[in-house]
């Protein structure tokens, strides 16, 4: 049976606890902070790897954004005033290095018994700051991290052991 | 039997088609695995030790003499659930070459061959498959290679797992 890799990759980020404190929306989200947000990337066949067994190598890919509040103040150096943009990054680099922590564990999100999950792999070392909204006010960052899973679809293999 | 081809005409027959199957003993237990997981690329070298004469007509005659099979699985990883490379990569680190040396059967099977529910196979008996390598960059691997023995046995398999039965032909035919 088929799994719905979306809903297991949605299932799986649910765990992460900086993401439960937190709404998680996939591929559309309201401009309010500390919203994260799934966005699906196409994922090429071009890069899919045949082999000769009839399994495929595939890639899931997307990207988390996080709707974080920004300042523009200077960065004062005074115990017991941290620098809003440096909290707020650093808030969501828990969850980079949470799927990182996953990923070193191999504790994968559930792509089904014909899937076999080789890697999840975090693009960047660090979040990125994707773009700043400025419908809203006060602004909101909208800082992301790209996923990507590599998993060998083992559905149109002819083999079966 | 007779087999026919399943394929369309014209039709090429995919690789996933093409399956070879490595059986081997640990203790009493026979155990059997696919080769060619993760491989992308991998064919059947005959390696035919062919002679040529050409007569004073111009006519050159072409002897066969033998041909020494071989077959290349690269890469070929340590997974998980590989029994295979369990057994191999623990030969190799032991130097153990009679854990691969002629211990293996192989059956090579065309599944685009069919005589009803049967597929067309051969089974070369007394293959040896050793490892050429051990390491890598990300993950293990340990590229083999496959020594046909042409010690050949004709017939089918039933169906297309690891607990399939193989029958041999009514008339076997032995390479040499």
């Amino acid at each position: 049976m088929s799994v719905d890799k979306n809903q297991a990759m949605i299932d799986f980020l649910l765990t992460c606890p900086t993401i439960q404190r937190s709404p998680l929306f996939f591929n559309f989200a309201k401009s309010k902070e500390d919203n994260n947000q799934v966005i699906l990337l196409s994922n090429d066949v071009k890069l899919h790897e045949p082999y000769i067994d009839g399994s495929v190598m595939k890639q899931y890919r997307f990207i988390l954004l996080s709707y974080k509040s920004i300042s523009l103040n200077p960065i004062v150096k005074v115990p017991g005033y941290p620098d809003e943009n440096l909290t707020e990054i650093a808030e969501f680099q828990e969850i980079l290095d949470w799927v990182k922590e996953q990923a070193e564990a191999s504790n994968f999100p559930d792509f089904g018994d014909k899937c076999v999950i080789d890697s999840m792999t975090v693009l960047s070392d660090n979040p990125t700051l994707y773009d700043v909204d400025n419908n809203v006010a006060p602004p909101l960052a909208r800082y992301s991290i790209t996923i990507q899973l590599d998993y060998l679809d083992n559905s149109l293999k002819l083999w079966q052991n | 039997m007779a087999f026919t081809s399943t394929l369309l005409e014209g039709q090429r027959a995919q690789r996933k088609l093409l399956v070879h199957v490595a059986e081997w003993k640990e203790g009493s237990e026979t155990k059997r695995e696919i080769l060619g997981t993760r491989t992308e690329d991998s064919s059947i070298e005959f390696n035919p030790d062919i002679e040529t004469m050409t007569d004073i007509r111009g006519i050159t005659y072409t002897d066969v003499n033998k041909t020494e099979p071989q077959q290349t699985f690269d890469p070929f990883y340590i997974l998980g659930g590989s029994a295979l490379s369990d057994y191999l990569s623990q030969a190799a680190l032991r130097n153990d070459i009679n854990a691969y040396n002629g211990t293996f059967d192989v059956y090579i099977i065309q599944a685009y061959l069919k005589d009803g529910d049967a597929y067309y196979a051969v089974k070369h008996s007394g293959c040896s498959i050793l490892p050429t390598s051990l390491g890598g960059d990300s993950f293990t691997a340990m590229p083999i290679e496959v020594h046909y023995s042409n010690n050949i046995t004709e017939g089918s398999v039933d169906k297309l797992t690891d607990e399939f039965t193989f029958t041999p032909a009514v008339s076997t035919s032995t390479g040499d």
